[in-house]
């Protein structure tokens, strides 16, 4: 890299060059380390989680119509906001996340995904504007209780890959076909995701700049691997852990050691 | 003329005959006092038996499981499902395990109450704190090789421990072999390391065992003119334990089909505290919770380096344990703070975080 420099002109001029040269590599160095320390996700946003799932299926028979019918979706993977009553179900075949969120017509719900806390949180979100729903893709460098979405949506390969919706009386029905790999993040199986359902229920007229408080939902997301057992791994993230073989352990410790107490500093010698 | 047992019989017969004269068995007809032929003087022999099971179905593992960590978990699953009567060979090392630890601690219990540590048996009782601290590691990494979450969660404790240590965290550190999978290593110290080391320690304790013979009862003194204790061949209290130990086997059997070995999911990444450790090792658990992990570190070597201090502390002749108060006291109360940081252990709530990513 040097001779290239050199045969350009650019090192072994004067000192002055070299100095100048030397100012401003140090000059752009200085914004790397900025970059990645300034971009993070605050884990301790995501202590004793509630995880959902995204059960996998080799060949989900989905479609993002607008319209959920039996058996499309594994009961695994819904997942019920409690402020605005949307359920949203989740799938994935290894190469796609399927997304299903219903409820009451409802303003927006972002779904945001990280897959390198250090780095940031890619977000999809799906809401009303000017009475039809569209889709947004975001990337917010910084979640920290309070997100920012940027105006930009990330540029190269999409996220979203289909998207359809259909309203059912009261009822709004939206469905997304996502890319586990894309710029906002690279999902795999075997790995929890910090991951944020954010919402609102007032139909409004622009998708949200920033969100906030309660409208927030910090989760883990977890892809199932083909070999889970959903109910297994439901069991392992609810924390419901037996405990009996450590009550009997400690009662035959205890037991044993009164036992031997018993025997040779109670009844000592009385045989 | 009294009725011969069958063992005597045996004894008498050609073939014995033929083995003693090349194997010199009749060594082990020396004999023991009669309190040796008691229970509590019988649970070390019955967990050197807990041993040999689980030698011979450790053994049996060996032939089908995977240390790999793409294929550890599912090697394990395949035992327990696939391989004929798997379940029942990884059920009974699951649970003899369990009964080791158990046996281990209420034979030291059983020589700290009664004294056996004092002169001249001080170095056996220290051989005996190192088979305790061996049979930890040995059940430590035994739980890592089935490679679920928990296995995963151990060997991360174990790398911020590890960090703890600084350059005597390195044996167990991911930096001694940065490509090596840790489970490798911890696979090479369950099936060789730790056996090597369990063996000549064993042996020595056993050797140490047989020469100075079994301890007196506390309460007899030296040249006391009570009448001598009478004594009984040793190879009665080898069929003792035999015979506890088969009831031992036939309980981890039926134990093993109860309630098979557990094995949770391959390890998910990226959520932490999603389980507890083992019962062995909740102490340190509780430990972790109230204070630190860090404290996991002295709250370790306390205990143990008091153990071994134990037989140059106590150095009296006097072994009834009502005379020895302090020492008994201090050791009980080390007792029972272990059995309730067990028990906070036990009362610990799991809630999983997201980490990295």
């Amino acid at each position: 890299m040097v001779e290239h420099l050199r045969r350009r002109g650019l090192v072994g001029g004067t000192h002055s060059s070299r100095l100048g040269v030397a100012l401003v590599m140090t000059a752009m160095m200085s914004f790397l380390p900025a970059y990645n320390v300034a971009a993070s996700v605050d884990e301790g946003l995501f202590d004793g989680v509630q995880v959902v799932m995204a059960p996998y299926s080799a060949n989900p028979a989905i479609h993002q119509d607008g319209t959920i019918v039996a058996g499309e979706y594994d009961q695994n993977g819904t997942y019920k906001t409690s402020d605005t009553q949307l359920t949203v179900m989740l799938m994935h075949d290894n190469a796609s996340l399927y997304v299903a969120i219903s409820g009451p017509a409802w303003g927006w719900l972002a779904l945001g995904i990280s897959s390198n806390m250090t780095v940031g949180m890619g977000f999809v979100v799906v809401g009303a504007v000017g009475g039809t729903y569209v889709t947004e893709e975001r990337f917010v460098s910084e979640v920290s209780g309070t997100v920012v979405f940027p105006t930009v949506q990330p540029s190269g390969e999409k996220t979203i890959e289909k998207f359809g919706w259909m309203q059912h009386g009261a009822d709004v029905v939206a469905e997304l076909k996502l890319s586990l790999e894309s710029p906002l993040w690279s999902l795999s199986t075997g790995q929890v995701y910090a991951t944020v359902i954010a919402s609102n229920s007032t139909v409004g007229y622009s998708l949200p700049s920033i969100v906030s408080g309660g409208q927030i939902h910090y989760l883990g997301g977890y892809l199932l691997r083909s070999q889970d057992n959903p109910e297994t791994i439901k069991t392992l993230f609810s924390g419901e852990i037996s405990s009996v073989p450590g009550y009997v352990a400690l009662a035959l410790i205890a037991i044993g050691t009164v036992a031997i107490l018993y025997e040779y500093v109670f009844r000592r010698g009385r045989r | 003329m009294t009725a011969q047992s069958p063992w005597d019989r045996v004894r008498k017969g050609r073939f014995w005959h033929y083995i003693d004269e090349r194997l010199g068995l009749d060594q082990l007809d020396y004999t023991v006092p009669e309190h040796g032929n008691t229970l509590p003087y019988m649970i070390g022999g019955i967990t050197v038996f807990g041993f040999v099971i689980l030698i011979v179905t450790g053994l049996l593992l060996t032939l089908f499981y995977d240390p790999s960590p793409e294929r550890a978990n599912a090697s394990v699953l395949a035992i327990q499902h696939d391989v004929t009567l798997g379940w029942l060979v990884r059920g009974l090392h699951y649970w003899a395990a369990q009964a080791v630890i158990i046996s281990v601690v209420l034979h030291m219990v059983r020589v700290f109450v009664t004294a056996s540590y004092k002169k001249p048996r001080e170095l056996n009782w220290i051989f005996g704190i190192v088979l305790l601290a061996i049979t930890l590691n040995f059940y430590f990494s035994g739980t890592v090789l089935k490679w679920d979450q928990e296995s995963f969660q151990g060997v991360d404790e174990i790398k911020t421990v590890s960090g703890y240590l600084g350059p005597f965290g390195l044996p167990v550190s991911q930096n001694l072999a940065p490509t090596v999978p840790i489970l490798d290593r911890m696979y090479a110290l369950h099936v060789a390391i730790l056996p090597i080391i369990i063996g000549i320690f064993l042996l020595a304790h056993l050797l140490y065992v047989h020469y100075f013979n079994i301890s007196p009862l506390p309460w007899r003194k030296k040249n006391s003119e009570e009448p001598e204790e009478p004594k009984e061949p040793f190879t009665k209290h080898l069929i003792g334990i035999t015979q506890y130990g088969i009831v031992l086997l036939v309980i981890l059997a039926i134990l093993s089909f109860v309630f098979p070995a557990p094995l949770e999911p391959a390890p998910i990444t990226g959520f932490h505290d999603a389980t507890k450790p083992p019962w062995p090792l909740l102490p340190l658990t509780a430990v972790d919770d109230l204070i630190g992990l860090w404290w996991i570190i002295p709250g370790t070597a306390i205990p143990f380096l008091f153990l071994l201090a134990v037989p140059f502390i106590d150095r009296g002749e006097e072994r009834d344990p009502r005379k020895r108060k302090i020492i008994v006291i201090t050791f009980m109360v080390g007792m029972a703070m272990l059995l309730v940081l067990m028990y906070l252990g036990i009362l610990h709530k799991v809630a999983g975080s997201v980490v990295g990513g």
